[in-house]
């Protein structure tokens, strides 16, 4: 099993978050932005580790975008994909800042594919830094499928 | 004549004159030099404001000056919308943003200076400083090299000499304006074909709305801008030592407050105007305070007058350094709005921030020569006696 | 010495365009000599005096960055001005090649007679104000009493809601509160926001007006009768709700009144006795007259006249302005390629394009390359230089100061900056790596 992180991201910082979570979890064996990542690739050998934002008032970002569309397109059949989401938005902005996120999440499910772990969530307009939370979050999403 | 602009007792102090056309006479016609004058505050603003009946474009010297000097492209003598354009021009490049960056090199200068004073005893501060100091600003805006200061600082004195009692421009004045255009002249060409990012630079390469500005406008907007740089920022800053020099409590009182340096500069600014006065033409019959003023009437806007109205500013002959001024009328108001304020502002800030508590005591030292310019308020020779130290 | 594999590059400019490139040209070459040149002594540009001082969370896009120069080698030079310090010719002749990434500061004026009435404000003047920026001063902006913003983005949203904002809702924000304080010694009882956009076209975000009504005593007005909702679904459809649920005059007892107007361009600006009367006209010849202490203008951008590199005066005749050439080894990203248009995500997007013609030219192999970077700079240059250590020094000391229910407390003279970096090398004298 490998698992690999995807991330999807406007301003880089979901990029930058999925790079220092693969630089603290050796597991991790490769991070792809969703932007580039063929829908068609979905293994459930594989577990994916899914940092996204979320762009204005709920929406997935801009490397997302092509990738939903490549889903509701190729509609690949995800049974025994296993996936976690970690989202990232600011609450100042929005109240379900982490919309973007779910968007991708949902649509994932719809097609097959199973949320595993805790759904882990940063707000920008908080006190914590996102890498922080995300390398511990993506510990425990690992724990938890080993155990 | 109850008011006679051109009289030297006049000059020396206009301010109880002042007092009686506001309460006595309004407005007042002067029969022998045939213009009226407005002299309260409200009416000064009211003109200011009401450009369309009190035109600029026939001139505003009640001396002729700016027809005789500039010609066109005297943004000063155009109305709307031709003087829209032509402000336009300047705009641009006298931004905020760009008079702030300014003070770094303002400092340097005025430190400059203060190197030249040191261990002087006699020094008349009209020409050391105060002539000084805003000359090299507006040269070094305009782009004119510093080897060729001394002598615009020469023929911009020659310019604005008069005779006392006279009316008339002495003809040693004509002749250095006729210099100083053809220098300009010379100067905006060379840069026609390369721009320097210099303000000359600006008013050659300047549209007036979509066309070029002609020659004769570049070279009339770049000698106003000289005269206006110069003569007004020189008024305020030997208006003020003037009364440092004679006040030493007042010199303490500035030095201690030198983070309100702005609002003290606004009470000078009010209290003793660079510019008493701006003229008018009535482009209709108008009437104002049941005096009829006829169409085609010379009409004074003595802005001097006007930021000493008691109805607008509380003891308005006291300098009060802690008034929190508000509006005041040192800069003209309406469209014509001073565009350098905010440079002039500047200039007497950095010299109040950064020079005057380096300076020795100093007390004036013999008469000061005031400026006999009937529009203007402010010294030509401002001699001081610094104390030994 | 550099070469094909690893050329020495300068990026003018440490704001996001210059910091996206950087970044894309250090994955690509992991041993090229990359410079980042800012002429403040602190990085990250409109990030730090640019979004607002409350929106902390869109600041934290400089964490990336951080490790840019922390942990990737890539060489921060603040205090250093291209044009001013350094030539550009200069800085071109020491690096292989150079990118101007330095942005637009000026606030494009109103166009129309009087706009440069000295109570009419930027509305980057307001925000730098607000964000202490070194280069503005308190004295110079008064709000008044009564305010006109002028302009339907995200930022008259944001000039409005720092206005409008009372102390409390500034918690964990770095705002100047200083600045704050001289902008509106007087309180602001009302503001009337207005463009030239019809309500269903207003250019601001939907979040940024949802945003507006969590603000405690803001009360709403709609002078020219209530927003019609748009019929169609989307983005405009949920902006117009979002306006109409603001809460509105006589919901509560409100300390300032906000009034939106929409449909109205500037004619003239008039100096009046104590203020200003701006006149609009609307698109069928009506006219509205606002008769107030100060207009804030938020209509876009522009090169600052006789301050700043000019694109025109750099672009040579075979400049490819749309994939940021300007000349051979010189280009360009951001706002000073391609307007004041564009959020940080789009600016990201922007660099990483002329970041791939950068890389593509050098890498053809044509251009002599071996350019030493930094190293040839003039000594004068180097010793004013601020490193990024020096800005964590400043960073820590901004921290450090910071005042009750802040997060920093940002410092606005150069010369205390200054200090702070100076001191701090002293105390890291042993330490040759900076």
């Amino acid at each position: 099993m490998s698992t690999v992180i995807l991330f999807g991201t406007e301003s880089g910082n979901s990029e930058f978050v999925a790079g220092n979570v693969a630089d603290g979890l050796p597991a991790v064996s490769r991070v792809e932005d969703l932007a580039q990542f063929p829908v068609a690739d979905f293994s459930p050998d594989d577990l994916y580790l899914i940092i996204c934002s979320t762009y204005g008032t709920g929406d997935p970002p801009a490397s997302a975008r092509p990738f939903m569309a490549a889903l509701d397109r190729e509609k690949p059949n995800m049974t025994g994909v296993r996936f976690a989401v970690f989202g990232l938005g600011d609450s100042s902005y929005f109240e379900s800042y982490s919309r973007g996120s779910e968007v991708v999440a949902e649509k994932l499910a719809t097609l097959g594919a199973t949320r595993v772990g805790e759904y882990g969530r940063h707000d920008a307009s908080g006190l914590d830094d996102a890498s922080d939370l995300a390398v511990t979050w993506a510990e425990n999403v690992l724990q938890s499928v080993e155990a | 004549m109850i008011w006679d602009p051109f009289d030297e007792k006049f000059i020396q102090d206009p301010f109880p004159t002042y007092r009686l056309l506001r309460e006595e006479h309004p407005i007042y016609f002067n029969e022998q030099r045939n213009f009226f004058a407005v002299s309260r505050f409200d009416d000064v603003v009211e003109a200011n404001r009401d450009w369309a009946t009190y035109s600029s474009a026939q001139g505003v010297d009640l001396d002729n000056t700016g027809s005789i000097f500039f010609g066109e492209g005297n943004v000063v003598e155009t109305d709307p919308p031709e003087h829209d354009l032509f402000r336009a021009v300047l705009k641009d490049h006298l931004t905020p943003t760009f008079v702030r960056v300014q003070e770094p090199d303002l400092i340097e200068r005025v430190g400059a200076i203060l190197e030249d004073l040191r261990g002087k005893t006699e020094v008349d501060l009209a020409e050391t400083l105060c002539t000084r100091l805003p000359l090299e600003v507006v040269t070094g805006l305009l782009g004119i090299a510093p080897s060729d200061r001394a002598w615009v600082y020469r023929r911009f004195t020659d310019m604005f000499y008069r005779e006392s009692g006279s009316v008339e421009i002495p003809e040693s004045s004509l002749a250095a304006a006729r210099e100083v255009r053809d220098m300009l002249a010379r100067e905006l060409a060379a840069r026609r074909g390369s721009p320097r990012g210099d303000l000359l630079s600006a008013i050659a390469h300047g549209q007036m709305g979509d066309r070029p500005l002609t020659e004769v406008e570049q070279v009339g907007m770049s000698t106003l801008v000289i005269a206006a740089g110069i003569s007004t920022t020189k008024n305020l800053l030997t208006n003020m030592f003037w009364y440092l020099a004679r006040d030493p409590a007042l010199r303490a009182g500035v030095e201690a407050a030198k983070a309100a340096a702005p609002a003290i500069i606004e009470e000078f600014l009010r209290f003793d105007s660079p510019i008493q006065n701006s003229m008018r033409i009535a482009t209709r019959e108008v009437e104002v305070h049941g005096r009829r003023i006829p169409k085609g009437a010379r009409v004074v806007l003595v802005y001097g007058s006007a930021n000493r109205d008691g109805a607008r500013f509380e003891h308005p002959d006291r300098l009060d350094i802690n008034r929190k001024v508000g509006k005041h009328m040192a800069f003209g108001g309406g469209v014509h709005l001073c565009i350098g304020a905010p440079l002039a502002r500047l200039e007497a800030k950095v010299v109040l921030q950064h020079m005057l508590d380096k300076l020795p005591p100093f007390a004036m030292a013999g008469t000061p020569e005031r400026s006999l310019k009937m529009n203007e308020r402010g010294f030509e020779k401002l001699p001081v006696e610094f104390a030994a130290s | 010495m550099s070469d094909a594999a690893s050329p020495s590059v300068a990026v003018v400019g440490s704001g996001p365009s210059g910091c996206y490139l950087a970044q894309v040209l250090r994955k690509t070459w992991p041993k090229a000599a990359i410079c980042v040149i800012d002429r403040l002594p602190v990085p990250y540009g409109l990030i730090r005096y640019g979004v607002a001082p409350d929106h902390q969370g869109t600041k934290t896009v400089t964490r990336q960055f951080d490790r840019l120069f922390e942990r990737e080698g890539v060489r921060f030079l603040g205090n250093v001005e291209v044009g001013k310090d350094l030539p550009l010719q200069a800085l071109r002749d020491a690096f292989d090649a150079v990118v101007l990434a330095t942005g637009l500061h000026g606030d494009r004026r109103l166009g129309v007679p009087g706009d440069d009435h000295p109570a009419v404000y930027g509305a980057g003047r307001v925000t730098r104000l607000a964000n202490t920026h070194p280069d503005e001063a308190h004295d110079d902006v008064r709000l008044g009493r009564r305010v006109v913003v002028v302009g339907h983005g995200n930022v008259a949203i944001d000039v409005l809601r720092l206005i409008v904002k009372s102390d409390v809702d500034f918690l964990n924000s770095d705002v100047d509160d200083d600045a704050l304080a001289a902008m509106m010694a007087e309180p602001v009882e009302r503001i009337d926001i207005i463009g030239r956009s019809p309500v269903e076209a207003a250019k601001f975000d939907t979040a940024m007006v949802r945003e507006l009504g969590r603000i405690e005593g803001v009360a709403f007005e709609w002078p020219d009768g209530p927003p019609a909702i748009p019929v169609d679904d989307g983005e405009n459809r949920a902006r117009v709700e979002a306006l109409a649920s603001l809460p509105t005059v006589g919901s509560g007892s409100a300390r300032v009144t906000v009034a939106f107007r929409f449909g109205w361009s500037p004619a003239r600006v008039e100096d009046c006795q104590g203020g200003l009367r701006v006149a609009f006209s609307g698109k069928d010849g009506e006219t509205l007259q606002l008769d107030v202490d100060s207009a804030v203008t938020a209509v876009g951008f522009t090169e600052r006249a006789g301050l700043d590199i000019a694109r025109s005066e750099v672009e040579a005749p075979g400049a490819d302005l749309p994939t940021g050439r300007l000349d051979a080894r010189l280009y360009c990203t951001g706002w000073f390629r391609r307007g004041p248009r564009g959020t940080i995500p789009e600016n990201r997007a922007d660099a990483r394009m002329v970041a791939e013609a950068v890389v593509t030219d050098l890498g053809r192999g044509e251009a002599s390359l071996g350019r030493p970077g930094v190293e040839a700079l003039p000594p004068d240059v180097l010793a004013k230089a601020v490193d990024f250590r020096g800005w964590k020094a400043i960073e820590a000391a901004e921290v450090g100061a910071a005042r009750a229910g802040r997060l920093r407390r940002k410092i606005k003279e150069r010369a205390h900056l200054l200090d702070i970096v100076r001191a701090g090398a002293t105390n890291n004298r042993e330490d040759p790596s900076s």
